[in-house]
Formats: C-alpha cells, structure tokens, sequence
C-alpha cells in the first residue's frame, strides 16, 4: 500500500494517487470539520480543504507526516470559518445523538456502547473549540501530543493541558461508565 | 512532566521505555490516575465510532472540483488568446470607425416639402421618385471632408495612428481630448 507521503507527492499528476488520498482520509477529515465547524459549513469546508491539499502539494515535503500537515489545512479552514461566522457552531446535541443511534433492536451490551457513544458525541460538542481541536487531532487524525503541538502551532504543555481539561470534561459527560471501566 | 500529562502521554504510547515505568509505579498508588487512564481509553476506543462518512457525492463533488482546478491552466491559456484577439480586432475596428465616420458631406439634392397632415390624395403625387444615382467615395472626398471639418468637432474623437483631427502628425501617444464645459458658479454669493 502507497504511503501517505507517496500519495501526496503523486497527488498533482496522478488522479488516482489523489483519490487514494480523498478515500483514506475523507470520514476523518469530514468528521473533524463536522466537530469544528458544524455541519452546516462541513460539505463545503471538505471540498475547499482538498482544493487546498491539491494546491498545496506540490511545496509538500515528505518527512511521514501527511497526516499532520492535511488536519493543519483542515483546522485552519476551519478556524477561518468559525471566525469569520463570528461564531462557534455546533452541531445540536439531539441531532448528532439521533444520527448516532441506530433504531435496530441490540442487545444490552450494544446499547450500553450506544449510550456512551452518545455522551462522548454530546461531551465532544461541548468542549471549548481549542480543547475541541486537541481532542480530534489526537483522536480523529491520530497524531502524537508533539504533533498536534507543532500542527496547532503551540507548546507541547499547552496541547497537554488542553487534553486534560477536555478530558476532565468528558468523564463528567461519560459519568459513571468512565469510573467503571 | 506532571503526573496528568504523563497519563496522556502515557495513553498515547509516547513515553519512553524508562518514564512509562516510572508511570506505571506510580499508577499502582494513584486511584486518579488510573480514573484518568481509563477515562482517556474510553474516549480512545469510542472515538473512532462518532466519525462519520461524506456522502459519495460529497466526496465527488470534490474531486470534480480539483479536476476543475487541474484544468484550469489549460482554460486560462485560450481566454488569454481570446483577448489579445479580441483587442486587436477592437482596435482595427475603432479605426475603421474613425475613417468611415469621416464620410463626405452629403451632395446637394434638392429640399422635399414638408409632409403635409392632410389625407395624401392618390394620383401621380404619391409616385415614388426615382433616387438620384449613389456617387462612389473616393480617397480625395475623405480627406477633403477630413480637412473641411472645423477642429473642435473632432475634439472628442480618439486620435490615432498618428494623425490628428486636421489630418496632422499627432503626438505618438494616443489620447482623448474631451472639451470642458465652462466653469459656471453655481453658489449664491456671499451675505454679509
């Protein structure tokens, strides 16, 4: 399998190496712009962030952190939006949760896990944008603390703190699960 | 590092060898930070389950949209063209303006009577005359009109190809000489 570097190395003149790109990266990308800023401005924040990895790509410089560098343009576009809406827009709590759901019967096990599912979406949503922003580089982009620290532009004890803070937060909105576990 | 960040870190898999041992031996005393430990593992496993997927058509939308953009040099390249043509084919026409509206004063053909408001009667008055034969232009009648033409009506005409309104070398920059109107003060005068 092509690596990320080698994807977007090709990107510009092979369709295909793009493509591989877009598909690997799409559910992650598209839900870190759903969290950040809504999903209202997500479809066309997905669309401008690929224009901009293509634009891009060709000053990228392969070091193994693809990753890093395409959430860097996803989260620049949308702090750009959050601050040009002058607003932080979240997605209501009730319609993520709904989404989330599904309505087929499951037994108890499954609909514990669609419960804490739900609270982690809730408690996600309720986070400060910064903290926000910590918690998905870490969790959706799967980068390293140092990472979303060089990423965010930032201190590595500032994206630590950010994490803790998030993370007191969401063991309040996982409630008892996160004590029993 | 503070125990907190360590958990994270920790969590993460980015201590080394050595501080996540020191971790751990202090993870056995510290009832906080094995809640903090089991807190940020649940997130870690539940994340991954809150992604969602575009639609098929987002995704195509925007991969249509950098194909949009991989095209665009090549469809840069034919407007420009198109405008440099189109330039040069405006040029050629405001000169070919400029002469031809330069067309000799009409030859002298007698004056017709005013249409009268009265039913016009039939007979041999409604009788369409013949016209009188069109005369071909020739270089001598431009130039002479051109030269016939007082200055200031050619003043807001635009000079080119290095003649001015009398037939006369221009300077070589073309220009547009526009007439001002004169100054007219329109405030009342002053009350002392």
């Amino acid at each position: 399998m092509d690596s990320d570097d080698d994807l977007v190395l090709r990107c510009r003149s092979d369709p295909d190496a793009f493509r591989g790109l877009v598909e690997r990266y799409k559910a992650r990308l598209y839900s870190f712009l759903i969290r950040l800023a809504g999903r209202e401005a997500a479809d066309d924040l997905f669309q401008e962030v690929w224009i901009k990895v293509y634009d891009a790509a060709d000053r990228y410089e392969a070091r193994g952190k693809a990753a890093s560098w395409l959430f860097k343009i996803a989260n620049n576009l949308a702090i750009n939006h959050v601050t040009r809406s002058a607003r932080a827009v979240h997605v209501p709590v009730e319609e993520a949760a709904e989404r989330l759901r599904d309505p087929s019967p499951q037994p108890h096990a499954a609909l514990e896990r669609d419960e804490l599912r739900r609270r982690l979406s809730e408690g996600i949503d309720g986070l400060p944008r910064e903290q926000r922003a910590v918690f998905m580089l870490r969790e959706y982009a799967g980068l390293s603390f140092k990472e979303i620290a060089e990423t965010l532009e930032i201190p590595l004890g500032t994206a630590l703190s950010r994490m803790n803070y998030a993370m007191d937060k969401l063991r309040n909105a996982l409630g008892d699960a996160a004590y029993g576990s | 590092m503070d125990h907190k960040e360590s958990c994270l870190l920790y969590a993460s898999d980015e201590l080394d060898r050595g501080q996540a041992a020191e971790f751990e031996r202090h993870l056995k005393g510290c009832p906080a930070c094995s809640q903090r430990l089991a807190v940020a593992r649940l997130a870690h496993g539940l994340a991954p389950e809150t992604i969602e997927t575009p639609s098929a058509r987002l995704v195509e939308n925007a991969l249509a949209g950098v194909r949009g953009r991989a095209a665009l040099p090549v469809r840069r390249a034919l407007p420009r063209q198109l405008a440099l043509a189109g330039t040069l084919a405006s040029v050629l026409a405001v000169l070919v303006y400029v002469n031809i509206g330069r067309t000799p004063p009409a030859p002298e053909v007698p004056a017709t009577p005013a249409p009268s408001l009265e039913e016009p009667k039939p007979g041999p008055a409604l009788a369409r005359k013949p016209r009188p034969p069109r005369r071909k232009l020739a270089a001598r009648d431009l130039s002479a009109s051109f030269k016939l033409r007082p200055p200031d009506e050619n003043a807001a005409r635009i000079r080119f190809a290095g003649l001015d309104s009398g037939g006369r070398a221009a300077p070589a920059v073309p220009s547009i000489i526009l007439r001002q109107p004169a100054p007219v003060n329109t405030f009342p005068p002053l009350r002392r």
